[in-house]
Formats: C-alpha cells, sequence, structure tokens
C-alpha cells in the first residue's frame, strides 16, 4: 500500500528519463465555476509517442482538463501548449495536429457515418481522393460500412463512439485525445478500439486516455497521471509507480485517491 | 409522499432548477410576460363574446345557428395544427415506465395540466364566453355550465389524445414519417385558408349549390359530432325541449369523449414503451464494402474554398432531411400565389412583389436568427476543426441563401404558369429585394444566432425550443418590420417623385448598400463568434429536463 503522502516523493513526471520532446505542456492550468475550482494549477508534460492514461475518480477534473486541453473549454488560467505550439495564440494550427474522441460526442446526428468522415475531412482541408480512401478503410476497420444510409441518429451508443474516433483519426493527427472511449461500448467494438490504440502507438502518436478502466489503462499506458480535486497527486511512467509502489494499478488508485469506505451498518434494510 | 403530489412537485422542481441564473430567471420573466399578452387578448375576446350575447339579442341566433360552430371549429383546426410544434409538456410516459406507476394516472394527470397549455388557453375563454354567453342570455344557466364543462373534457381529450397521435408518429425517428407528417401537417394548413376561398369560386357555388338538397342531411351530422351537439342543446333548450337536449348533449358528448380518451390513453402507453431509435436504412452483406464515400458533401463549388462548400453541402442535407423545412417551403410557396399575385399592375404590383418576398423571408427567420439550432452537440465539432469563424458564417449564411432564392424562383416561376405576365420590372424588383433581404436578415440573423442562440430538436417528439430567449424574439419582428420600411423606400420614392426609373436605381442602391453592411460585419462577427463559442456551444448542449 502506497501512502499519498509518500507518493509526494515520484510526482515530478519522468525525471529519470532522458529529456524527450514534449508533446503537450500544461503550465498552471486552472479553471474556475463561480468560487468551485474545477482544475487547480495543473503542471503536467507528456512526452512525445507516449501512451498517458488521465484518472481520477468523478468530479476529478479530468473531462474539464481534456476539454480545455482541445479548445472545447476556455481556461480561467494558465497556458496549453501542444506539439511547442500556444493553443490559445495558434488555435488553428493545433487543431490541425490533434484528434479528439469527446465524452459527450461532437457528432451531427442527421449525416450518415460516411457523409459525417467527409465532412471532417474536408474541414481539414484534406485531399477529395484522400478523404474518399480514408472514410472507406475507417468505416471497413471500425465496422461501420455495413448500413451505410443510416443517419448516425440511428447508430447505437459504440457505433456511435466509433465514428466519432474514425472522425478523429481522418486527418492523421500527432496527438490524440479520448475522453472516456470506452463506456457504453460492447466487447467486441472495444477490442476494435484497442487494437487500434495499440497499433498508433507503435507508429508514434501520441494518446491522452481518459478511462475508468483500469484494466485497460493498465494494459495500454505507458504512463499516467492520476488527478483528484482538481490537483494532480501523481504522474509518470505507469511501470515505475507500480513498481515502487509494490501493487497493483487499481490498489494504487483506490488508496490515493481516498480508499475504500466501510460497508457495515449501512443498507441495513437491505435483504 | 403520494404519487400525484410527487409529481407535481417533481414538475416544480425541475422548473425550480432550471432557474440557475438570474439571466436565466430574467429570461423565463420575458417570456411568460410576450406569452401573456396573446392569452390576455383571447380572455379579451372570450369576455367580449359573452357580453356580446347577453346583452345584444340578435347575436343570439346567428351564433347558435351554426356561428358557434363554425368558429369553434376554426379554433379546435387552429390548436390542433400549433399541436404539431411538440410544444406541449405532457408527461412523457417512457421516464415512468420503471417506476410502479399506474399510465391511467398519469393520462389523468396529463389531462388536467392540458388546460394550461398555451394554444389551450387561445381556446378555452371563447369556448367560455359562447357557451356560458348563451346559458345565461336564455336563462339557462345550468345547462350552460353543464355544456360548458362537458366541452372542456372534450377539448381537453382531444387535444390530449392529438398530442399522443402526433408524438407516437414521430417516436420511430423514422425520416420518411417525419417528412410525411411536416407535409400532412402543411398541406391541412394550406388547406384551411384554401377551402373559405374555394366557396367563392364559381366551382365552389356549383358544389354549394349541389350540395343544397342534403343541408337537412348534412345538418343532423353536424349535430352529432361534439361542437355540433352544443348548438343542438340550446336551440332545443329554447325551445322547451329539455329532456331531449340533455340527454342527445350527454350522449354526444359521452361516445365522443370516452372515443378520445380510450385512443389517447392507448397510445400513451404504447409512447411508454415505443423505440426511441430505429433503424430502418438497409444493411450491405459483411465483406462486402459499400461504395458509401461518394457523398453528397464531397461537392466542390469553383472559386469557392472546400471549407466553405462542405459547410453550405451539410447545411443543405440538414435542410432536406428536416420536416420543417418542407412546412416553410409549402407556406412560402401557397400564401404569395394566394394573395400576392403578380397580376396587378403599376405601383400596386411592386408592393405586392417587395410584400410577397419580404413574406418568403418571414417564413425563413427561423433560418437566418437560428443559425445554429439544429446544429445541437455537432457545433462542438466547429471548435476542433482549423476553420476561421469568418468561414463558417458565410457558409452557413449562403446555405440559407440558396434556399430562399429557390423558394423565390419557384413563386416567380409559378406566378408566370397562372399569370404570364411576369415583366423585367417585376423580376428586377423580385431579385433587388431578395438581394437586398438576404444581406439584411443575414447581418442581424447573425447577430441574434451569436447572441441568443438555442437550440431546436428536430425529429424528436419533443420538437419545441429550447434555451430560447424572448429578446430574440423582439429582435425579429423589427427585423422583419425594418426590412418591409426599407424596401418600400424606393417604391414610395418613385411614386411620390413620379419618377419611375428613381425605382431601378433606389433598388440597386439598396442592394450595394446592404451587401456592404453585410461584408463590413461579417469579420466583427466572426471575432465576437469566437469569442461567445463556448457559451454557444453550452447552450446548444445544456439539457432541459422534460418529463
Amino acid at each position: 500500500m502506497v501512502n499519498p503522502s509518500e507518493v509526494a516523493q515520484f510526482t515530478s513526471p519522468a525525471s529519470s528519463v532522458t529529456p524527450a520532446p514534449i508533446a503537450l505542456r500544461l503550465r498552471h492550468l486552472t479553471r474556475r465555476f463561480g468560487d468551485f475550482v474545477a482544475v487547480n494549477n495543473l503542471n503536467l508534460e507528456v512526452r512525445r509517442g507516449s501512451f498517458l492514461g488521465f484518472l481520477g475518480p468523478n468530479g476529478a477534473g479530468k473531462s474539464t482538463t481534456i476539454k480545455m486541453v482541445t479548445g472545447l473549454l476556455a481556461p480561467s488560467q494558465g497556458q496549453i501548449e501542444i506539439l511547442d505550439r500556444d493553443l490559445e495564440a495558434e488555435p488553428i494550427a493545433v487543431k490541425r495536429l490533434i484528434g479528439v474522441v469527446p465524452e459527450d460526442l461532437n457528432l451531427f446526428d442527421r449525416l450518415t457515418g460516411a457523409e459525417y468522415l467527409t465532412f471532417v475531412g474536408r474541414m481539414h482541408e484534406l485531399e477529395r481522393h484522400v478523404i474518399a480512401e480514408r472514410t472507406a478503410e475507417l468505416l471497413h476497420v471500425m465496422e461501420l460500412e455495413e448500413k451505410p444510409k443510416a443517419l448516425i441518429i440511428e447508430y447505437s451508443h459504440g457505433m456511435r463512439k466509433k465514428i466519432s474516433l474514425a472522425a478523429a483519426l481522418i486527418h492523421n493527427p500527432q496527438v490524440l485525445f479520448l475522453d472516456e472511449p470506452f463506456e457504453g461500448v460492447d466487447a467486441v467494438a472495444a477490442r476494435v478500439i484497442k487494437n487500434l490504440l495499440e497499433r498508433m502507438r507503435e507508429r508514434g502518436v501520441t494518446i491522452f486516455l481518459t478511462s475508468h478502466i483500469l484494466e485497460i489503462v493498465e494494459r495500454l499506458c505507458t504512463d499516467i497521471a492520476i488527478i483528484n480535486h482538481g490537483r494532480l497527486i501523481v504522474s509518470g511512467p505507469l511501470d515505475e509507480l507500480r513498481a515502487q509502489a509494490g501493487t497493483n494499478l487499481e490498489d494504487y488508485f483506490v488508496n490515493l485517491v481516498g480508499g475504500e469506505r466501510p460497508l457495515a451498518d449501512t443498507l441495513s434494510w437491505i435483504g | 409522499m403520494s404519487q400525484l403530489h410527487t409529481l407535481f412537485w417533481l414538475r416544480y422542481r425541475i422548473f425550480r432548477n432550471s432557474l440557475t441564473t438570474r439571466g436565466e430567471m430574467a429570461r423565463k420573466i420575458l417570456n411568460t410576460v410576450l406569452l401573456l399578452i396573446p392569452v390576455l387578448l383571447s380572455v379579451g375576446i372570450g369576455i367580449g363574446l359573452f357580453l356580446l350575447l347577453l346583452f345584444v339579442e340578435q347575436a343570439r341566433t346567428p351564433i347558435m345557428n351554426g356561428g358557434m360552430t363554425t368558429v369553434l371549429a376554426t379554433l379546435l383546426f387552429l390548436m390542433l395544427i400549433s399541436q404539431s410544434t411538440g410544444a406541449s409538456s405532457h408527461f412523457d410516459p417512457s421516464k415512468f415506465a420503471l417506476f410502479p406507476i399506474k399510465f391511467g394516472k398519469l393520462y389523468v394527470l396529463n389531462l388536467m395540466s392540458a388546460v394550461g397549455e398555451f394554444s389551450m388557453l387561445m381556446v378555452l375563454p371563447s369556448m367560455a364566453g359562447m357557451l356560458l354567453g348563451l346559458g345565461f342570455a336564455y336563462g339557462h344557466i345550468f345547462g350552460g355550465v353543464i355544456v360548458f364543462l362537458l366541452a372542456l373534457l372534450w377539448v381537453t381529450s382531444l387535444f390530449i389524445c392529438t398530442g399522443m397521435l402526433f408524438a407516437w408518429l414521430l417516436s420511430g425517428r423514422k425520416r420518411s414519417r417525419e417528412i410525411l407528417f411536416a407535409l400532412l401537417i402543411g398541406l391541412m394548413t394550406v388547406g384551411g385558408q384554401l377551402l373559405p376561398r374555394f366557396f367563392i369560386t364559381p366551382q365552389g357555388r356549383g358544389l354549394m349549390r349541389w350540395l343544397l338538397p342534403y343541408r337537412d342531411i348534412i345538418t343532423t351530422v353536424i349535430d352529432w359530432t361534439p361542437i355540433g351537439v352544443w348548438s343542438f342543446f340550446f336551440r332545443h333548450l329554447v325551445e322547451g325541449e329539455t329532456a331531449t337536449a340533455y340527454i342527445r348533449l350527454v350522449l354526444v358528448c359521452g361516445i365522443w369523449i370516452s372515443l378520445a380518451l380510450a385512443i389517447g390513453l392507448r397510445l400513451f402507453t404504447r409512447l411508454a414503451t415505443s423505440p426511441r431509435a430505429s433503424s430502418t436504412a438497409s444493411r450491405v452483406p459483411r465483406g462486402k464494402r459499400a461504395a458509401a464515400t461518394n457523398t453528397f458533401l464531397s461537392f466542390h463549388l469553383p472559386f469557392v474554398p472546400g471549407q466553405i462548400a462542405v459547410v453550405i453541402a451539410k447545411e443543405l442535407r440538414y435542410f432536406a432531411r428536416n420536416p420543417a423545412t418542407y412546412l416553410t417551403i409549402i407556406s412560402s410557396l401557397i400564401f404569395p400565389l394566394l394573395f400576392f399575385r403578380t397580376g396587378r399592375s403599376g405601383t400596386n404590383s411592386n408592393l405586392w412583389i417587395s410584400g410577397w418576398i419580404v413574406y418568403v423571408f418571414a417564413m425563413n427567420l427561423q433560418y437566418f436568427a437560428g443559425l445554429f439550432a439544429y446544429d445541437a452537440a455537432g457545433f462542438r465539432l466547429y471548435l476542433l476543426v482549423p476553420i476561421r469563424w469568418t468561414r463558417l458564417l458565410l457558409g452557413k449564411n449562403a446555405a440559407i441563401w440558396l434556399l430562399v432564392t429557390t423558394q423565390i424562383t419557384l413563386v416567380l416561376l409559378s406566378a408566370e404558369l397562372l399569370d404570364h405576365n411576369l415583366t423585367f420590372e417585376k423580376v428586377y424588383i423580385a431579385g433587388c429585394s431578395m438581394l437586398s433581404a438576404m444581406a439584411m436578415y443575414s447581418v442581424v440573423g447573425n447577430y441574434v444566432s451569436i447572441y441568443f442562440p438555442y437550440r431546436i430538436n428536430f425529429g424528436v417528439p419533443a420538437r419545441r425550443r429550447e434555451n430560447w430567449s424572448g429578446i430574440s424574439l423582439l429582435v425579429q419582428f423589427a427585423l422583419l418590420f425594418g426590412v418591409m420600411g426599407l424596401l418600400l423606400l424606393p417604391i414610395g420614392a418613385a411614386y411620390w417623385f413620379r419618377a419611375p426609373k428613381m425605382l431601378y436605381f433606389l433598388f440597386a442602391v439598396l442592394v450595394v448598400a446592404s451587401w456592404t453592411v453585410y461584408f463590413l460585419f461579417l469579420e466583427t462577427q466572426a471575432k465576437l463568434l469566437a469569442a461567445r463559442r463556448f457559451d454557444i456551444a453550452e447552450t446548444l448542449t445544456r439539457r432541459t429536463e422534460k418529463v
């Protein structure tokens, strides 16, 4: 078991590793909603080519962070750099470099899957033949080609996640942000997404993933960062953190964010 | 806490929790005030009718013998048309499918709450004024009250029944069914307008003459309808046939009310378990790659940047898939052809042409003032892709320009087919009016869309406007009348100075001026859109709870 106070000793990200190019750099990132501070002075660096699992309990500030980093929400304070470009100063250039699968999917419900991918591809100003080829391939890989005339509104939840991921990939992003991509997805669709993400990591794409499914994080990620109450409490290479903690990711995570609550004397009416 | 009490508490809490900010509260108050104006007008009409029947003896007989039936039938027709917007606040049965509550109980609650619906409030005062007025005037106060109560029950059950029918029709999210539904409503609306005009044509008069021998049969049939029986009741009450009057009233109303209630309850129960999404699109066998990539959205326009072209294509796709578009097109085509025919000549003709151009624009106002209304969550994609806001605005505006141009061209062509007198002057005035209105509507519409964004859910049972501001309505009214005034200026000036050529010159100046203003404001509007993008995304995606 690792005590949160001990964790502070290895919060400095990748301190022992040879400096690698940085894909994402957050400096003093803060977001307030009235008096409530959702993200509090967050500093984080993500190495290029790494697969970061961004973890935290519900309401910790994960989605708020990812929304700010991808330009879906304005930060109250702080700076965001993606591949050495400032998001505030060069939003168009940054958007060309990133792909995003947000938690609340940004889909045009009344387009078909192919139409939506074409739309996104053209928004990224890709060549017409490139869009056609990639759309066909993405629909095939995501197994979405069976119903070409179906509108997105008719898609199941898993299909919507897959089309959103396909749209995030069509312009060949160098950094990919995924907010809970496995939530509500069946085992078959999850396998497709996992395989795809592994292949992308092998090809050098930096991936920033939030997920509540720790088995997936353990299997896919090279690094993790854990946030609680809007503050970063630990970050670093996954193997290193696990070795220091001497336990699996689930126990490590639960201990860090507040531990288990005893169930005795509760729900006394059941049974 | 009883279930009944809980349901009312739920309604209250949801309303209370929706007032999260002062702005939200101010918006709700303003919307209520704006709605109160027509409601007060309706109450005034009801009181006027009551007093008229009470004090003017000559008014009683014509109202009792057919006048009341006609007026109430028209009001009920309008009420049903307004229901097609889905703007009612029924308890949605599907939200309660998991709770141990009888649907019958929810259904009764819906009946009770229907009395407070806006479209009901437009009907009930007139109905009360006439029925209670006749009862009081003839000294049958009890009879007046009874017939009013039965009428109230009938109208309420009809309201709920048709509301459920519309919701059920749209519950499958099937596009073909939605478009069919929109066309039906459009034809009903237009039919309601055409019918009275038909009866003053020679063919209409011929039909009336043909029907004359069957008048007694028609009257008998009408007397067995819920609206007709109210006239029947008063006629027989006045003649002293009290028993006949009451028996027929209770019998006819009982049958119709039971029928509406039973159908409504059946639909209500079905709605609770009906699928919210269905996929009827054809499947392609596994392994066989579909040629789905050559989509409409691949189309290119010469000299137009690809991003603008694809925004236009996407918007056109949305128009084509939106039942509201079909309603708009039907309305904007039929009314100008009926009322603003080009057959007139001189200044009159020019006035009519500018008039129907303004009318077509008024029909399309919702698109200009709600640029992002149908995007919903899709709007956030614009935050993620590398598009400049100027291009987005231009693309969205251009799509509406195409839609309006198509409608106006169709009106002009149809008018030529009917009247065969489309002159250069008429086409010139129509073209200039259209171009000027396009630019002015776009300038104001962009500001309204950016400052007062709202969402319209299309293709779902609740297709009402959400997060909508009453201020936006005021601005739209100002726009409507402002543009009308500007288009009348050249015509007025040419008429005043008796210089017909001035008309051509002034219209050309108006076109150039309005487009200059449009392009001058575009960059500012794009910056404003960039600054307000998060607020707009929030408004378009914020969930408004409906139970």
